[in-house]
Order: structure tokens, then sequence, then C-alpha cells
């Protein structure tokens, strides 16, 4: 609780004096969330590396152009620009003929192998989990990796909490079942 | 289900999903240089607090903290109460003061009794992590001030050298603190004082270049601080990997990594350093050898003209040219060493590399030689430097003085010629 007002002090000051050195504090405190979540999706250090940077401006772009507006939650605001950074890279690449709906299959067995290495049953739950829909992929990475809570996960998604509940459900049973 | 919430949990712990340390520090740097230009643009557009945006910035804070969901009855007492806060706590204006403000020394002032107050209750095995977060506020706000629109030159000017005497304090008690700390605190410190102090390194170079147009020496004084900083980093890891072995404990490989980041860093600053003395000295031997040619001539010249000042002539351009040939002298001593550094250099960086799979140790302290040897080079540069512009100046004062003579006196000696001629001529 005490973490989430100090996050909404920095977004007022950030807000309202352009304060930089706030930011640098949330660039810190989310720095690795965010490239984790853009790795888990890539898959590629280079490419998750840049998506990240262009994340943390876009956030800051946002905040200082939108002095008015009340922001409930930072990591509801990044992670959804994330999001949508990651969509338009999609688009932007779309000759490589990637679907939306795929975005998790991106990463090769190659590189998940190599990354994960001797951890096979992390490899095992990292493969799985990159073959699932995006929709069940995202719930599962924000509500078990990230420990985001289902109200925060909704803002992200821009869905209402029941609807998010539904999902998470859906997709913990599409989890265990392929576990299995 | 446990258990893959476990491995879904223990994922985050992968290293391979960890972004990389140096990275993260360059891209902040980065981050913070391009959001600073936006900031002093945006800043532009509304320099002028009116009313309406005060109040603005008050509803603003109202509706980000006063829960939604709170009883209406309570909102106007709620209201009442934070327009009193607002409006009478000094210390609410002081804490959002920016630097140039009017209340902007009562923040520092205000944050330094804060920071006592933090460090009088924070237990001796924490107080180096609490002093390094206080020099890491400090580079903060020295970028802060670097990056204010303060139009008065002169205050920036002296807010930008008294935060970076200030930091340079907050360094030294990191490095007084980290003195008086066990082995086993110490050890936990590696990462966090090399990425910090890295950091504010980084700060004070950036400081450095945006100083350079409006103030020269403050922008030396400042990269100068910044190679010190550079050192002093390495330095406390040398501290604590003396304290760790001491006490027998293991370097991980987490701290191996970031140690080997660190030094590899450093390397590649060393050889830029070595390369910037390189040049210096080419461009100091071009200009001692034409200094010398125009010497030559201006000799030369000057007894061609008129006999009787030939000595004068001669004396001062005789003092020029043995003064640029001692100056020349010590830029071609400057130019051989630093061509030897450069080759001493690339083996000892070789050297380097090896000792950091079997002593870490010893690769931080031959990184810190290196290190030393160069910024005493450098500083002989400069040094060598400012001595030939000063006598440069010198030169192209007395040549001034001697031409004006000369021109004078070849007028008054033709005046006194053609006068005798006349007489001569007379019958």
């Amino acid at each position: 609780m005490k973490a989430k007002y100090q996050e909404k002090i920095l977004v007022h000051k950030i807000q309202q004096n352009g304060d930089t050195e706030s930011f640098a504090k949330l660039y810190d405190l989310y720095i690795n969330k965010i490239y984790r979540f853009t790795y888990l999706k890539l898959g590629n250090r280079e490419e998750a590396e840049d998506i990240t940077s262009e994340v943390f401006l876009k956030s800051w772009n946002y905040l200082i152009s939108n002095r008015d507006q009340v922001i409930k939650s930072f990591s509801g605001l990044i992670y959804r620009i994330a999001r949508n950074t990651l969509i338009d890279f999609y688009r932007q690449n779309s000759n490589t003929e990637v679907s939306l709906e795929d975005i998790g299959d991106i990463a090769s067995h190659a590189q998940i192998a190599q990354h994960l290495g001797a951890k096979m049953e992390v490899e095992k739950v990292m493969k799985i989990l990159q073959k699932m829909k995006r929709e069940y992929q995202e719930v599962i990475l924000l509500k078990y990796i990230e420990e985001l809570s289902t109200s925060e996960i909704a803002e992200i998604l821009q869905k209402n909490n029941t609807n998010v509940r539904v999902v998470l459900h859906r997709a913990v049973k599409v989890l265990k079942k392929l576990l299995e | 289900m446990k258990k893959v919430r476990q491995q879904l949990k223990n994922l985050k712990n992968e290293d391979a999903w960890q972004a990389r340390h140096s990275w993260v520090l360059e891209n902040k740097q980065l981050l913070m240089s391009q959001i600073s230009k936006t900031n002093v643009e945006a800043k532009g557009e509304r320099k002028e607090k009116t009313f309406s945006e005060n109040w603005r910035n008050f509803a603003h804070i109202y509706q980000s903290f006063v829960p939604h969901n709170i009883n209406k009855a309570f909102r106007p007492v709620l209201t009442a109460m934070m327009a009193l806060v607002i409006t009478t706590g000094g210390w609410v204006a002081s804490a959002y003061a920016q630097p140039g403000d009017f209340m902007w020394s009562t923040k520092v002032a205000f944050n330094s009794v804060v920071e006592q107050g933090k460090l009088a209750f924070t237990s001796d095995e924490n107080k180096t992590s609490v002093q390094l977060e206080f020099a890491s506020k400090r580079a903060q706000i020295l970028r802060q001030v670097v990056d204010s629109d303060i139009e008065n030159k002169d205050t920036k000017n002296k807010l930008i050298k008294e935060t970076s005497e200030d930091l340079k304090h907050k360094l030294d008690n990191v490095s007084e603190s980290l003195q008086q700390t066990d082995a086993t605190t110490a050890s936990g410190l590696v990462k966090e004082l090399s990425l910090k102090t890295k950091e504010i390194s980084n700060t004070l170079k950036d400081a450095a270049a945006q100083t350079a147009i409006e103030d020269e020496g403050l922008s030396k004084d400042l990269s100068l601080q910044a190679t010190d900083t550079a050192k002093q980093s390495l330095e406390l890891v040398e501290v604590v990997l003396e304290k760790k072995i001491e006490a027998n404990l293991e370097i991980s490989e987490d701290e191996k990594l970031i140690i080997r980041e660190h030094i590899a860093e450093s390397v590649l600053e060393i050889q830029k350093d070595t390369e910037k003395v390189q040049a210096q000295a080419d461009k100091l031997t071009e200009e001692t050898k034409v200094e010398n040619n125009d010497s030559t001539q201006t000799t030369t010249s000057s007894a061609n003209n008129i006999e009787l000042l030939t000595i004068v002539t001669l004396s001062a351009s005789t003092t020029a040219v043995t003064s640029t040939a001692k100056t020349g002298d010590s830029v071609t001593e400057i130019k051989s060493r630093a061509a030897e550094l450069s080759k001493t250099i690339v083996t000892e960086n070789n050297n380097v590399q090896v000792l950091l799979d079997s002593n870490v140790l010893e690769a931080v302290k031959k990184t810190l030689e290196l290190k030393n040897t160069i910024s005493t080079l450098s500083h002989e540069v400069d040094t060598t430097l400012s001595n030939y512009n000063l006598e440069n100046k010198v030169l192209i004062e007395n040549k001034t003085t001697t031409t004006t003579t000369i021109i004078s006196t070849s007028s008054t000696v033709r005046g006194v010629v053609t006068s005798t001629t006349n007489i001569i001529k007379t019958p």
C-alpha cells in the first residue's frame, strides 16, 4: 500500500512538474519487469531491449502530455503501453507472417533451450506458456510471474475484474491440462 | 497447481530473463538525456504559474490520492483539510521547488536535515548503503540543476558547483563508511556500489559536456570529478573484494559478472583517454613546430629592417624560441609516453581478461593502476597545454610590441635620413 502511494506521488510530480528524478525512480522499479514482459513475448534480447526503451519513452511522453489525467496505477499504464508497443511491433514486422494471436510462438525452441539451460521443468512450463493463446499467456504472466492484482490486470487488458477472473481460470485450466 | 505456480514464479529469477546491468544503466542515461530535452521544452511553454494552474494542481492531488469510494459526506471536510495543509505547509512548497526557485535552498537544507536524521537511526551495517543512496540523490539533483532553465548563468554555475562539491563529499562518506563495514555486510554491496557509482560518474560526464559551452573551467572541473569518481568506483569494489578475501568469503558468479562489466567499461575508457592524450600531444607538436618557425622569421625580418633594434628583437625572440622549444621537448616526451602507454594497455587488457578468471582482485588492482597512469598523463598534458597557451599569449604580446616599435622607429629614422639629405643638398 505504501509503495502504491509512493508511486502515485512520483507520477503526480512527473505530471505536474515534469520531474525527471521521479521518472528515474519509476524506471528503476519497472525496468526489469517490462524487459521480462517483452522478452517473454519476443524471445530476442536486442528486440526486447529496443521495445523496453521505447515503452519508457512513450510512458514519459504520455505522462507529461496528459497532465490533468488521473493515473490510477502506473503499472497499469506502463504494461498497457508495453502491450500496445508489442502489437505495433508485430504489425510493422507483419511480413514475417505471424498472427497477433501467435505472438507467444515467436521464440524458437532452440532459443528457449539456450536461455533456460539445464532447468528442464522451467523450460517445459515456458514452452507451454509460449504456445498458449496470447490472452491466456498475458493473464498468467501478469498474475503469477509479475504478481499483479486482478484489478491491475483488468486495467492493463482493458477488461472488467470478472472477465479477468474468468480468463485466468480458463488459462490455468489449459496450462494444467497441457502440463499433464 | 501449486507446483506450476512455483515454477512460474521461478521464471522471474532466471538469469536469461534478467535485463543486462550495463544495458539498464546505459539506457537510463540515454532516456534521462532524452526526457530532459522534452522537459525543458515543456517547461518553456508553461513558465508562469497562474492561480488556475495552482488550483488544477490541487485538484489533481485530490483526485489522485482521495479514494473514489469515500463517503461523499467526508469530501468537503477532506477538501478543507487538504487546502489547509497545502496553503500553510511551507515544506509542501519546498518539496515541489525546482532549481532556481525561491524555495530551492530550503528544499536542499530540509533534505540534508532529513538525511542526517535518517542516518542517526540507521544501523552501522546499513550505513554504506544509505550513504550511497544520498550520493545518488545528489547526482540526480546535479542533473536537475544542469537541465534547469535558470536564466542567470552565474547563479546556475554556482548551484552546479555547490551540488557537485556536495556530491563529492557524499561519495567520500561512502568510502569512509565502507572501510568501517564488516566483510559480511560489505560482500552484499558489490552490485550496488558498482552500478550506482558508475551512474554517478556518467551523470558528472554529462554535466561536464552540457556546461562546456557556457563555462569551460567548470566543465573541466566536472570532467575531472567524473574521472575521480570512476576511479573511486573501482577502489570501492577493490575494498569489498579485499574484505571478502580476508574473511574467506566466496565471490559469486553474479558479482564476477558485474565486476567483469565494470572492468571492461573502465578499460574502454582508458583506451579512449589514451587516444585523447595522443591526439592532444599531436596537436601540440604541430603547433609548437609552427610557432618555432614563426619566431625565427620574426628575428630575421627584424634584423633586416633596422640594425639598431636587432639586439632588442633578437633577445625577445630568443626567449620565445627557448620557451617554445622547452614546451616542444615536454610534448615530445608526453607523446612518446602516450604511444608507449597505448601499447601497454593492449597487453595489460589481455592480462586483465586472464586475471578476471583466476584473480578478480588482481584484475581490479591492475585496472586501477592503468587508470591512475592515464589520469596522471592526462593531467600533465593539460598542464603543458595551459603552459603552452600562456607562453603563446606572451609571445603574441611581445611580437605586437616589437612590431609597433619597429614601425615607429623606422619612420623616425626615415625622417632623420630625409632631413639630413635635404641639408646636404642645400648649398
